[in-house]
């Protein structure tokens, strides 16, 4: 995925109760077909098809939910190819992922995202679709790390400058 | 009034010194400007808005309506601050306002006198409407200027706002709305069902009309509890405790809007709260006794005159008068009589409940019953009231007398506050036992309890606020927890037998932030402003701040009376949120200077930044208009840019472009009904260019598809069109053609995009890309390669938009810039450069090519020339329409190219088509002008426009005329093809 963002930022960012950083993956494929894809998706990536609204993994590949008939996956994998009614498309550079980790992570995002990241409504590895500050966002709830939450970003490789600077900005006020 | 501090009250022992008008003043931890002012003395705080009439503290909360003052100087000025509601900080600078020199010698205190001189008719409502109407000329020369400078509220600040706002989205399973007994209730029941709460409260401090009881030993089991509920609130971890946040909002979907202040690193919050379930236990705000002077310094209502003495610690007078037509007011006589204050109680009922009788006779407490204050006398405030006996009737009065006293409490009843309960549309309904309107239906998952719902009594305020939190909690799954009660009741009976207005003369207000009399009301009335809407707007009573918290019920019943109706047949004003003042800075939050909006940047944005573009906004993009060498301006820029492209090399950042991939076995047929022609017969890798057109048959949208293999293509729109033409696919997919085997997905941020264009075009990429043949036979016009570059993957397309041979290169975006910098490197023996959005323009405008200037929602195919492009062998989206007679009207403008007679002469852009030079331009329009620009090419100014029956008007001079700076400009209509009209250069 798109490393845009270290062009921009010194990373990961540290604050009292929260840390921002960056992360890449190698590729990031776009998996679609026009009617029930589960099977073509299951046998192309090895990996049980996530539930709507989820995403699961599988060593260092995740597949997320990304619509009706649509998945997004991460993987080292470089050449996937269409097959059998699934169509591949290579969206390796159309994001930027951004970390959010730490306990006032849900204090920091609630500052633009629209959504609901307490425990109960959003557990981990679900992934949702909204927007901060005008910046659409798919937002995936990693696994916490000691009990701190870590949320993961996506953004719009073009947006993911303001984005960044909307989070510090309000991350280096939130305490 | 002379207040001064009586005790603690609540407060704590530190002192600080904050400053009023310049004055040092002492405070203690938790008072508000306003008891801290009271406490030291202050009097007169500020003047009216209209009349500029002395202006003090009349009450303890949100509804103040007198003493508004403006905090800090500078850029953190900020004006019209309600002094009850903002906590006073060590040196914090509090300033009178609407007054020159000082609150007490006010110079524009004139108005009030010559108003005074001549009741009834200066400054009264509608003056300014009827007095400022000749002549014409001096409206806005001198009237509105004149009229803005003495009237107003306050000065605002002239610097850009230095502070931070955040907007913040909150969620809870309840809402609480109102900190108060019923509201702290609520949520500790609701907090034991394990559910989110979210408690809002306006005050600095939990207890709503708690804090008005005394916290002494003898009260203390009250204030006890209150303490006890706050303590268990405040340590449950499912509750979430916001004070000095106002809920000023109620919207769909169980969505509330907030303000909070903070006063930290952030100023100020904006909470959007989304709610499960709403309980509203907004209190109730005392209305004043309409009479003579109710407006002066020393008049308190009676509940925030208790207030100030038991929270506060401050008696606001040395000697008071109750004036009241119902049971509450009664305890402020008590308390302060037993301060050893002197207390008369003037009550217009003629028989109060026996055991208030009692009482003040057992405190020695004078009561007159059946009285009423006629008027308040005293230069800056308070220091006589004229009393008298009202008749049985209530129309006139006998036996007047004049009684000394600094501080006159009153109260006439008590009025729910419904506003957040009727954001929903919902009506409020007059209620004759409270005399005051509550809203008979409630919005879904809302309840209103307490005050809030018309229910004074502690016990049965608290019992409905269990109940809501028990039905709230059933409703979500959960079992709302018990609670312990507060050890006694506190009578919420009223026994309110409304008054009004006392009847006699004298400037009566009854919006006293606007300075809306009894007068005003009556003459709206007179005048035919009888619905309460148009009441409001031609007295402007209820708009200031405080929204009529205090005003409206007075103001609508003294309408009733006028109209000879009821109060509930009269009705009520519209209530719209926000209910209160909210800073413009909280709605903004981030969003200021730099930050406005986000940036959205191309992969080679930073080469553009180091290499000196200058940059236009389009969208969120912003474009390198050109880049400026050393003394150029823009037309220097783009005239180089545009020949040197002409004649060498360029290359332009071209990510801008939509870009959508569209795959399945019918995603030929898709794009068939899509674009206008045909895209199934398009062989692999080549491209065509496309027009799609809209369900009503005028030009949507256009750009070039690329047939990567039989079920994939590769789509381009324009900038301005990318999110919308992706939309219009989806549609169709979803609902016209759900049966076709197709997806759609952007790939706009995927792939950078850049335009090599010019004859050595070839030649730098060629040199830049060795393993790729770009010789015509392998990479015709129109074809598409593939290759790479050490393992990045190149799309390559061969067209054009600048009418020369070009190409546009499509990269991994993360690639973008090195690929450009290749570019560049191989083309600097052919002398390359970069060129921006202005070049680009000149260079499609000397082509003939639209874009957005042209194609914008009016156009026909016909209009810009390319019928001829539609299929007739298939059908697409618009066909049907595009064939209703207006579009097919022979007479339509038609794109045509327009020269400058003058060749030196500019013809601006919006110009109207004429062909008389001496016409009304408007007379005779025949088209217009879309764009134009200079042609280095023609050494001539160029337009591009759309003129009646145009393709039969080559050869003629007509003129383009720009009526706003009178221009017209001669001008000869010529093909839209300016340049290589046998298209040769791009197939060279």
């Amino acid at each position: 995925m798109s490393s845009v963002l270290y062009e921009h930022f010194q990373l990961p960012q540290i604050f009292t109760a929260v840390q921002l950083d960056v992360t890449t993956t190698p590729a990031m494929w776009q998996l679609e077909g026009y009617t029930n894809i589960d099977h073509q998706v299951q046998a192309l990536v090895g990996m049980t098809v996530p539930d709507r609204g989820r995403v699961t993994k599988l060593g260092t590949e995740r597949l997320v939910w990304f619509g009706r008939d649509r998945y997004f996956l991460t993987t080292q994998r470089q050449d996937l190819h269409d097959s059998d009614g699934l169509y591949v498309t290579n969206q390796t550079y159309s994001r930027a992922q951004i970390l959010i980790e730490g306990e006032a992570a849900r204090s920091l995002l609630a500052r633009g995202l629209p959504i609901d990241v307490a425990d109960a409504a959003f557990a981990v590895s679900d992934v949702k679709h909204s927007h901060i500050n005008h910046i659409g966002v798919t937002v995936i709830r990693n696994h916490d790390n000691a009990g701190s939450p870590i949320f993961e970003l996506w953004v719009m490789r073009g947006f993911a400058k303001s984005l960044m600077d909307f989070l510090l900005r309000s991350a280096a006020t939130l305490c | 009034m002379s207040a001064y501090r009586i005790g603690n009250g609540r407060l704590g022992e530190a002192e600080f010194i904050f400053t009023f008008d310049g004055h040092k003043m002492t405070a203690r931890a938790g008072d508000t400007v306003a008891s801290a002012l009271l406490a030291n003395g202050v009097e007169v705080i500020g003047r009216s808005f209209k009349y500029h009439r002395p202006r003090g503290v009349t009450s303890s909360g949100p509804e103040e309506t007198g003493a508004l003052v403006t905090l800090g100087s500078g850029a953190r000025l900020e004006p019209n601050v309600r002094a009850t509601m903002e906590p006073v900080s060590e040196g914090l600078e509090v300033f009178s306002q609407n007054c020159w020199p000082t609150p007490t010698f006010d110079l524009w205190s004139v108005n009030s006198l010559v108003s005074g001189l001549l009741p009834g008719s200066l400054l009264s409502a509608g003056f300014y409407y009827k007095s400022f109407m000749w002549p014409a000329a001096f409206w806005h020369r001198l009237y509105e200027p004149a009229i803005r400078r003495a009237a107003g509220m306050a000065k605002p600040p002239r610097e850009a706002d230095p502070d931070l706002y955040d907007r913040i989205n909150s969620f809870c399973d309840i809402a609480v709305v109102g900190g108060g007994a019923a509201g702290l209730s609520a949520a500790l029941s609701s907090a034991q069902s394990g559910l989110r709460v979210i408690l809002f409260e306006e005050n600095s401090d939990l207890g709503g009309q708690l804090l008005n009881e005394p916290p002494d030993a003898i009260n203390g089991d009250l204030e006890q509890w209150r303490k006890s509920a706050v303590v268990s609130l405040m340590a449950a971890p499912n509750v979430t405790i916001l004070t000095r946040t106002i809920c000023w909002g109620c919207f769909d979907g169980n969505t509330l809007a907030a303000h909070e202040c903070i006063d930290g690193k952030v100023r100020q919050n904006y909470h959007k709260v989304h709610a499960g379930k709403i309980i509203i236990a907004a209190g109730a705000i005392e209305r004043p006794m309409v009479f003579a002077n109710n407006d002066k310094p020393g008049v308190m209502l009676a509940a925030s005159a208790r207030r100030m003495l038991n929270h506060y610690g401050i008696a606001a007078g040395h000697t008071l008068v109750v004036f009241t037509n119902n049971n509450s007011a009664y305890q402020t006589a008590f308390d302060y009589r037993a301060h050893g204050i002197s207390t008369l109680v003037v009550d217009s009922r003629c028989k109060p409940p026996a055991k208030l009788v009692a009482a003040c006779a057992k405190q020695g407490i004078q009561l007159q019953t059946g009285g009423v204050v006629i008027q308040a006398r005293g230069w800056h405030g308070v220091r006589k009231v004229v009393l008298a006996d009202l008749s049985s009737d209530g129309k006139s009065m006998t036996r007047k007398r004049v009684v000394a006293c600094d501080l006159l409490a009153h109260s006439g009843g008590w009025t729910p506050q419904v506003q957040m309960a009727a954001h929903g549309g919902m009506v409020p309904i007059y209620n004759q036992k409270i005399t005051a309107f509550l809203v008979d239906k409630l919005p879904n998952d809302t309840w209103s309890v307490g005050a809030a719902e018309g229910e004074n009594s502690l016990y049965a305020g608290i019992q409905q606020a269990l109940t809501a939190a028990r039905l709230a909690c059933d409703e979500l799954g959960q079992t709302a927890g018990e609670i312990v009660l507060p050890p006694r009741d506190l009578d919420g009976e009223l026994n309110i037998e409304p008054l009004w207005r006392v009847p006699a003369a004298g400037k009566q207000m009854v919006d006293i932030q606007h300075d809306v009399t009894t007068d005003d009301i009556m003459q709206a009335h007179l005048e035919g402003y009888v619905s309460v809407e148009h009441l409001k707007r031609y007295t402007t009573l209820g708009m200031a701040n405080d929204q009529g918290r205090t005003a409206n019920v007075n103001a609508l019943a003294i309408m009733a009376q006028c109209r000879n109706q009821t109060i509930q047949d009269t009705g009520t004003t519209r209530f719209r949120p926000p209910i209160a003042p909210v800073t413009m800075g909280a709605f903004v939050g981030r969003a200021v200077g730099e930050y406005f909006q986000p940036v959205r940047r191309t992969p080679m944005q930073a080469w553009h930044e180091r290499f000196g573009a200058v940059f236009v906004n389009v969208g969120l993009y912003r474009r390198p208009q050109y880049y400026p060498r050393v003394g150029e301006t823009l037309d220097d820029a783009y005239k180089r840019e545009t020949t040197h492209v002409r004649q060498k090399v360029g290359i332009c950042d071209i990510t801008f472009l939509g870009k959508i991939e569209v795959v399945g076995p019918d995603a030929a047929v898709f794009l068939d009904r899509i674009y206008i022609n045909m895209l199934s017969t398009l062989p692999v890798n080549k491209a065509r260019y496309g027009i799609m057109l809209r369900e009503d048959g005028f030009v949507y949208d256009d750009g070039t598809t690329t047939r990567l293999a039989e079920d994939r293509y590769f789509m381009t729109t324009t900038t301005a069109k990318a999110s919308s033409v992706l939309a219009h696919l989806e549609r169709c997919l979803e609902i016209e053609w759900p049966e076709l085997k197709v997806r759609v997905s952007s790939v706009s941020e995927h792939w950078a995009a850049m335009s090599v264009a010019g004859p050595a075009s070839r030649n730098t990429l060629q040199n830049a890309f060795e393993d790729i043949d770009f010789a015509s036979e392998a990479l015709p016009f129109m074809g598409v390669v593939h290759g790479q570059y050490k393992n990045i993957i190149l799309r390559i397309l061969r067209i054009s938009f600048s009418g020369e041979i070009a190409y546009e290169i499509y990269v991994g975006a993360d690639h973008g810039e090195t690929i450009w910098e290749r570019i560049m490197e191989a083309g600097a023996k052919f002398n390359i450069i970069p060129y921006g959005l202005e070049s680009l323009g000149a260079l499609r405008i000397e082509k003939g090519h639209v874009t957005g200037s042209e194609l914008d929602g009016r156009v026909t195919l016909g209009d810009v020339n390319l019928e001829a492009m539609a299929s007739r062998k298939k059908w697409f989206v618009g066909q049907n329409l595009m064939q209703r007679p207006g579009l097919k009207n022979p007479n339509r403008p038609r794109l045509v190219g327009l020269r400058s007679v003058d060749p030196k002469v500019p013809i601006a852009t919006g110009s109207i088509l004429v062909t008389d030079a001496n016409t009304e331009a408007r007379a005779n329009s025949e088209g217009w002008v879309s764009s134009m620009t200079y042609s280095p090419e023609l050494d001539s100014f160029i337009a591009l426009g759309f003129l009646c029956n145009g393709l039969n008007r080559y050869g003629e001079v007509i003129y383009a005329a720009y009526p706003v700076k009178r221009r017209i400009v001669a001008v000869e209509v010529v093909s839209n093809h300016f340049v290589d009209r046998q298209n040769q250069r791009v197939k060279g």
